[in-house]
């Protein structure tokens, strides 16, 4: 499974102890990063001071999570320092129906970010590394999907069954792949609608 | 042509004048407002001085939102506080392919310590405009030019519709009901 993690790059300091622990527990669910910007923003605060993004190439950062959000299979945002950034990458998350878990340390009820319901968006409060841990560990095991093909039982009734007989035998496709290929119009047709 | 317009009610008081100039200048361009709720706002504030954002019902107003943009032609964000919100419809506009212009008063002490500054920058997508102001007058005039530029791209066409007795019965069944109008049908 592939994983984006969005934050927030200028509370690094104060952020990256719960950063990493997103990091471990992706790492320890067998899952991958799309885009480690984590490491590539405490590289940067080395050099620089942690509020001096002027010299970030943001054009190339934007258009790289916008990537990493195309490849990915669920999304993780640490939303403490929450902002326009969080917003937008929530939004174009839900909008390409991948899951998206909100974690934040500050208490948002009440608060317009809590107002954005999704049935693919679960927003979560947490205190501590351990608490942080289990919310995650709970989200990327609810989401994991089987990459091998899956099966399972698939009733129907006269009229498909008919149906599906006769293009099998005018396209020498086998009954499932005609299935296959309906239900894949159908995704496409719902993605551009 | 219909927009949406949005802005932050973090520093309401500091930013309305600016929010009815964009408001005045969509009146003036003949562009219909999607939904006022500049005034609502403004008179909320005054009856309840000190009120809390959590009293608000926050799922309804992005739900609002939500909807409206899907039927806009284009969206204004009165950027200047970058706030979560903004980001969320922002890529909700984009995503629906409607032109975004996003406006910031960049003499804002705020704007100067605000790091979604440069995020914002970093959106390089042909229909986002990111555009700072200082003046009333500024904002008159990048308003207008943003009309401009989208009116020369919408064109209304008026055309005759020669329709058959049935096509013509399915037509005017929902019109007598007054459920839709001609055009919208």
């Amino acid at each position: 499974m592939i994983v984006q993690i969005i934050g927030n790059a200028r509370h690094l300091t104060e952020d990256l102890p719960f950063l990493h622990a997103i990091l471990e527990v992706v790492h320890d669910n067998g899952a991958v990063v799309a885009r480690d910007w984590i490491s590539a923003a405490q590289n940067h605060a080395i050099n620089h001071s942690e509020q001096d993004d002027t010299n970030v190439e943001w054009d190339d950062a934007h258009k790289e999570n916008t990537e990493a959000i195309s490849r990915a299979d669920i999304i993780i945002i640490e939303a403490t320092n929450y902002g326009f950034p969080e917003g937008f990458y929530t939004s174009q998350a839900l909008q390409q129906k991948k899951p998206v878990l909100l974690v934040t340390r500050e208490d948002i009820r009440g608060r317009l970010i809590y107002g954005i319901k999704h049935k693919l968006l679960l927003t979560q409060h947490y205190d501590t590394q351990e608490n942080l841990k289990k919310v995650l560990a709970k989200f990327i095991k609810a989401n994991t999907i089987a990459t091998k093909d899956l099966r399972f039982n698939f009733f129907i009734d006269r009229q498909i069954y008919s149906y599906l007989r006769e293009v099998s035998y005018e396209t020498g496709k086998n009954k499932s792949e005609i299935i296959r290929e309906l239900l894949e119009q159908e995704i496409d047709k719902q993605e551009k609608s | 042509m219909k927009m949406h317009v949005i802005g932050s009610l973090r520093e309401f008081d500091d930013d309305i004048d600016f929010i009815r100039t964009i408001l005045k200048t969509l009146r003036d361009n003949r562009v219909l407002l999607a939904h006022n709720w500049v005034d609502a706002a403004a008179d909320r504030r005054k009856r309840q001085a000190g009120h809390q954002e959590t009293s608000f019902d926050w799922q309804e107003l992005v739900d609002t939102n939500i909807s409206i943009l899907k039927e806009v032609d284009a969206l204004i964000v009165e950027g200047s506080r970058f706030n979560y919100s903004q980001g969320f419809q922002t890529a909700i506009a984009l995503q629906n392919k409607k032109p975004v212009l996003n406006l910031y008063r960049e003499d804002l002490p705020e704007y100067k310590e605000w790091p979604d500054k440069l995020f914002v920058s970093g959106i390089s997508h042909p229909l986002f405009t990111s555009k700072p102001y200082k003046t009333q007058e500024d904002l008159e005039k990048i308003v207008g030019e943003f009309i401009d530029g989208l009116s020369a791209k919408t064109h209304e066409l008026d055309i005759k519709l020669a329709l058959d007795a049935p096509a013509y019965e399915k037509l005017d069944q929902p019109l007598r009901a007054r459920v839709k109008a001609e055009r919208a049908l």
